[in-house]
């Protein structure tokens, strides 16, 4: 018989399964949203649990892929062999290899309902708590305690619970913050929950996690942590202030163009009629027969104060944004340009807009901190 | 036409040929479960290369981000397709396909109990199969996943008033009709299957004497029968939320899409052992040819695989812990699947047992069986962390899934049917296949399927969730899925290797003998490929190994052990 | 590597198509087991009894498959049916007639089939 083997395998084959295994230790270096570089004690409790997975498939692994390799290159039929051994079965061996994988997996059994019961525990002392209302494709952010709305950016404080509400009347999406916890999905009709705490001061990538049609992919958010809880209470006393004034002929020019053109789906508290930006929307959007209060498009009122727009694909980046500066590399210039190019199939089907409007506007919006 | 001498030999018969004797008419008319057989495998194979194509299709879209070559609503449909045609359409007709061909030959019978019926479930998988593929041509293929969704798979109208994007074209319409038909195909092979197992095995063949392969089959179709139903319902009451005014799934008027999701996972679970009990058999029966020794532990075989089918019932929500059920079910469904793992090991074993201290002769089918064991217990590992509910928090719905559905499908079903097919092509065309061509895919695909799926682990680990058409620049992810790409495209490279190798061996491969592998069972003890009838007289069995005692009279099973 | 008696089985095919038309199919009522099969051919399979052994006759339309029309013709009335139900009532109507059709006829072959056994 053929060979299909070179010598040398055994050796090679090794390396390359170990710098396999090893590539997973690159999952916790910096980057990425990663599960295994966590920034809270729920991410933390569920990271731990990997590694001990890893650990005990690590070893099952090698036991068992090194037995099979082992036999493979042992028991080669050589012209020399003698007949293999006819054996049938062996109860006692069979009984062995039952009750050993089983008090294994029982071990492991254990440790699943100790986390997940852990990880449901209702939250002791300080909480903040928001609504996570999932659209399709953005995030809205609700606070009921300050009555404040704002969309793709969530603004927590430090070492704080958070009880994340999670409503959706369109269809399921899941919230997930890797570095901050596992996701629990935004199912329409229930009234799902996820809590978390972040330990230190940062901002961290959130992702929807379950299809939601066409821009699944674009749906994202982020978690930003404020450096203390003072900071926190001073970022929600800004966001419960109306809209500013317009402070330049530019910014005046641009929140003209929003009440002739973007009221349909965007409030701004102040400036819209009849919207006051409070309305708890579990309340307002859940009722298929009533559509007052429940726009389509994020509230604007604060925009220039968040760090993510367009559902949480584009940094805001105000720099590049300067009244009367080139705009080519604004982001928000460029969804104004064109949303659908940014995000094909969203909602924002607008006509063009023309330089000066986008320039207005942009001066407008930044201004709205 | 055809000549017939009667009578005395003085009289001659002209009669044109009636349509069954034509070439065309024979394949359309059979009922003969060796050509059923086949067609079940060439049409499955022929999807294969269809989900195949909408693999590499999805994955050139993701080497790079931002990637410009598929729009969202296409990719969506891809990726949809991808699965529903690999599930539905390659590998359980490709299991049925096996099972009809091999099944009556070895447990020496003649045909399967309903021929008729037979012939009307490969049919019926044909006509789904085209109904569902055509939908691209209105470019409404499905598009809502594989495993459909509520409330996203609703009209508009019955999704919410705020909802704009759900399913308001045909795309969901024709999945539930494709699904269906492919159902109504498979419980009809399925009832085949088990009336012939329980009925027409040859004497002396006792169910404790019937090959591992059968058992897996028989296993597999009474999953079919009991599972079905819970997708036939699902999809029912989808078709009324859609067209017909009813709200079960829509939550604005009292449903809950949630229902959804239980009803449809209440076939789903049982589906993919569906997928790979077979793949199980066929393992079974080829390591024990290549090490010269019969299985170990053929009771703990079959009895894992009786236990595997009903502990399916009993995880289904496994796939739902993301859902927001209360944590006292979630930790039965913990449980159960932590159960379930239990009989797989078991198997594992047993198959390690099986070549330990035997002679083994690395020919093609022999690699693939090997690879199947190394490649599922990954497969398994990275399954059983699934089941572990906290971690599953952090991975479900993300790459760390996909890896883990391939290495089972992929490193486990496709795996072992390539071993199925090298192993019995002789049997069933009269032909050897290239044997140098036949290792060179194996390296190849061995090295292509870990390139592709290893790193969707990390993937998964580092934040990239399921079903995204692109992912930015700036998310660390870049690297990975070029390599998944790449590993990809060499396994496009490692089936373009077995078509060819198929195709010339078809016409110019080494003619086979009755018996190319010295094997141990029943199919082997007729011609290469065997007669219209099997057997012009039905063996009698005394063991489990039949064909084995009769080649090794001195040394047969019967005369050293009692089953 | 065995070829089982099947050269045999030739042989005993070519002799059963030159008997009559209406020759009846018998099986041996004693057979031996498989590890012996190889040595039979229409032989005596002797067992140290004086028995005289009936020539084995059988006829391959009797143990080969039966070619049928039907499962296509029922599978395409299902077809229309399926369609015809979510697109176009009509077509189903038309549907459920053919299948039901395709219902009689299969049933029909069958019972055709057992009266002639």
């Amino acid at each position: 018989m053929r060979k299909p083997v070179f010598r040398g395998t055994k050796p090679l084959a090794l390396t390359g399964v170990l710098l396999a295994l090893s590539t997973i230790l690159l999952a916790a270096c910096g980057g990425s949203p990663s599960t295994l570089d966590p920034a809270g004690p729920i991410a933390g409790r569920e990271s731990n649990v990997f590694w001990l997975l890893l650990i005990i498939a690590a070893i099952i692994f090698v036991g068992v892929e090194g037995m099979l390799i082992y036999s493979i290159f042992r028991f080669r039929e050589r012209p020399d062999s003698p007949p293999a051994p006819q054996w049938h079965g062996n109860l006692k061996v069979e009984i062995i290899w039952t009750v050993l994988p089983a008090i294994l997996l029982g071990v492991i059994l254990f440790i699943t309902i100790q986390g997940l019961f852990d990880v449901a525990k209702e939250p002791e002392g300080k909480t903040v708590e928001v609504t996570a209302y999932g659209h399709q494709w953005w995030w809205e952010f609700y606070y009921p305690d300050s009555k404040i709305t704002t969309a793709d950016s969530l603004v927590v404080p430090p070492n704080t619970w958070v009880k994340v509400k999670l409503f959706s009347n369109n269809v399921i999406h899941s919230f997930w913050v890797p570095q901050l916890t596992g996701k629990t999905d935004v199912v329409p009709g229930h009234d799902n929950v996820r809590t978390f705490k972040a330990d230190k001061p940062g901002r961290y990538t959130g992702i929807c996690a379950e299809y939601c049609g066409v821009q699944h992919a674009n749906m994202r958010f982020d978690v930003v942590v404020t450096d203390n809880f003072d900071k926190f209470q001073t970022w929600q006393r800004e966001q419960q202030a109306a809209a500013a004034n317009p402070s330049s002929d530019l910014q005046a020019k641009g929140k003209q163009l929003y009440l002739d053109q973007c009221t349909t789906c965007h409030g701004i508290v102040g400036v819209l009629e009849n919207y006051t930006g409070k309305e708890d929307p579990t309340v307002q959007c859940v009722n298929p027969e009533k559509q007052n209060g429940c726009l389509i498009g994020p509230d604007l009122t604060h925009f220039g104060s968040r760090k993510l727009i367009a559902g949480g694909v584009l940094e805001n980046n105000v720099d590049q944004c300067q009244p009367g500066g080139d705009l080519s590399n604004c982001n928000l210039a460029k969804w104004l340009q064109d949303p659908q190019k940014v995000k094909p199939g969203n909602d924002m089907v607008i006509g063009q807009l023309s330089k000066d409007d986008i320039a207005a506007l942009v001066a407008y919006l930044e201004s709205l901190k | 036409m055809a000549v017939r001498t009667v009578g005395d030999g003085t009289t001659t018969v002209v009669r044109e040929k009636p349509f069954s004797e034509t070439f065309i008419g024979e394949w359309l008319t059979t009922t003969d479960h060796k050509k059923i057989g086949l067609m079940y495998m060439v049409t499955a194979f022929f999807f294969f290369l269809v989900g195949g194509m909408e693999a590499l299709l999805i994955r050139a879209q993701l080497a790079l981000p931002n990637g410009q070559v598929l729009d969202p609503e296409t990719f969506n449909q891809m990726f949809t397709m991808h699965g529903t045609t690999m599930i539905f359409l390659f590998v359980m007709p490709m299991m049925s396909g096996f099972g009809n061909y091999v099944v009556p030959l070895m447990i020496g019978a003649r045909d399967m109990a309903f021929p008729r019926m037979n012939a009307f479930g490969y049919w019926v998988l044909l006509f789904g199969g085209v109904f569902i593929e055509l939908s691209f041509l209105f470019h409404s293929a499905p598009n809502g996943g594989w495993f459909m969704y509520a409330p996203l798979s609703l009209t508009k109208d019955a999704c919410g008033v705020h909802a704009y994007k759900c399913t308001p074209g045909m795309n969901a319409d024709f999945w539930i009709l494709g699904t269906t038909m492919l159902g109504i195909s498979s419980i009809t092979g399925s009832l085949n299957f088990v009336v012939t197992m329980l009925k027409m095995r040859a004497p002396g063949m006792s169910i404790n004497r019937m090959p591992l392969f059968c058992w897996m089959i028989l296993v597999m179709s009474f999953l079919l029968l009991f599972a079905l139903p819970s997708l036939t319902a699902a999809s029912a009451l989808l078709l009324l939320d859609r067209h017909f005014g009813t709200h079960f799934y829509g939550f604005a008027y009292g449903g809950d899409p949630v229902l959804w999701q239980h009803l449809f996972w209440s076939f789903g679970h049982p589906e993919v052992y569906i997928l790979i009990l077979p793949a199980f058999g066929m393992v079974s029966e080829i390591l024990p040819v290549f090490s010269r020794k019969p299985i170990f532990g053929y009771t703990f075989i079959a009895w894992s695989g009786v236990a595997i089918g009903f502990l399916s019932f009993t995880v289904w929500a496994h796939h739902m812990f993301a859902v927001g059920l209360p944590p006292i079910a979630q930790a039965f469904f913990a449980s159960s699947t932590s159960l379930i793992a239990l009989p797989t090991a078991v198997k594992i074993f047993n198959w390690l047992a099986t070549i330990f201290k035997g002679n083994l002769r690395f020919r093609a089918p022999m690699l693939f069986a090997l690879g199947f064991v190394g490649m599922f217990l990954i497969g398994g590992l990275n399954g059983a962390a699934l089941a572990v509910v906290p971690f599953d928090y952090q991975v479900t719905d993300s790459y760390f899934v996909v890896s883990h559905i391939h290495y089972v499908l992929f490193g486990g079903s496709v795996l072992a049917i390539f071993g199925g097919i090298f192993y019995w092509f002789p049997k069933m065309t009269g032909r050897m296949m290239n044997e140098k061509l036949a290792q060179l895919q194996f390296w190849v695909l061995m090295i292509g399927l870990n390139l592709a799926f290893f790193p969707m682990h990390l993937l998964g680990l580092l934040g990239m969730p399921r079903r995204v058409y692109t992912y930015p620049a700036n998310m660390g992810w870049n690297e990975l899925n070029l390599l998944s790409t790449i590993g990809a495209f060499l396994v496009g490279v490692g089936v373009m290797i077995f078509l060819i190798n198929l195709v010339h061996s078809l016409k110019k491969g080494e003619k086979a003998p009755s018996d190319p592998w010295d094997a141990f069972t029943l199919e082997w003890d007729t011609a290469s490929p065997p007669k219209k009838y099997n057997f012009l007289t039905i063996p009698i069995v005394r063991s489990r190994r039949p064909f084995y005692d009769k080649k090794n009279p001195e040394i047969a099973d019967w005369k050293s052990v009692i089953h | 590597m065995t070829n089982p008696g099947q050269s045999e089985d030739k042989e005993k095919e070519t002799r059963q198509q030159q008997s009559s038309e209406d020759a009846r199919a018998e099986q041996n009522p004693e057979q031996t087991p498989a590890s012996s099969a190889s040595q039979e051919g229409g032989e005596q399979q002797g067992t140290g009894k004086k028995r005289v052994k009936k020539v084995v006759q059988i006829r391959e339309e009797d143990i080969s498959p039966h070619s049928s029309l039907w499962p296509l013709l029922t599978t395409a009335a299902l077809s229309i049916t399926l369609v015809g139900f979510i697109f176009n009532p009509i077509v189903f109507g038309i549907g459920v007639v053919l299948l039901l059709g395709c219902i009689l006829g299969w049933v029909r072959e069958g019972s055709k089939q057992r009266k002639q056994r």
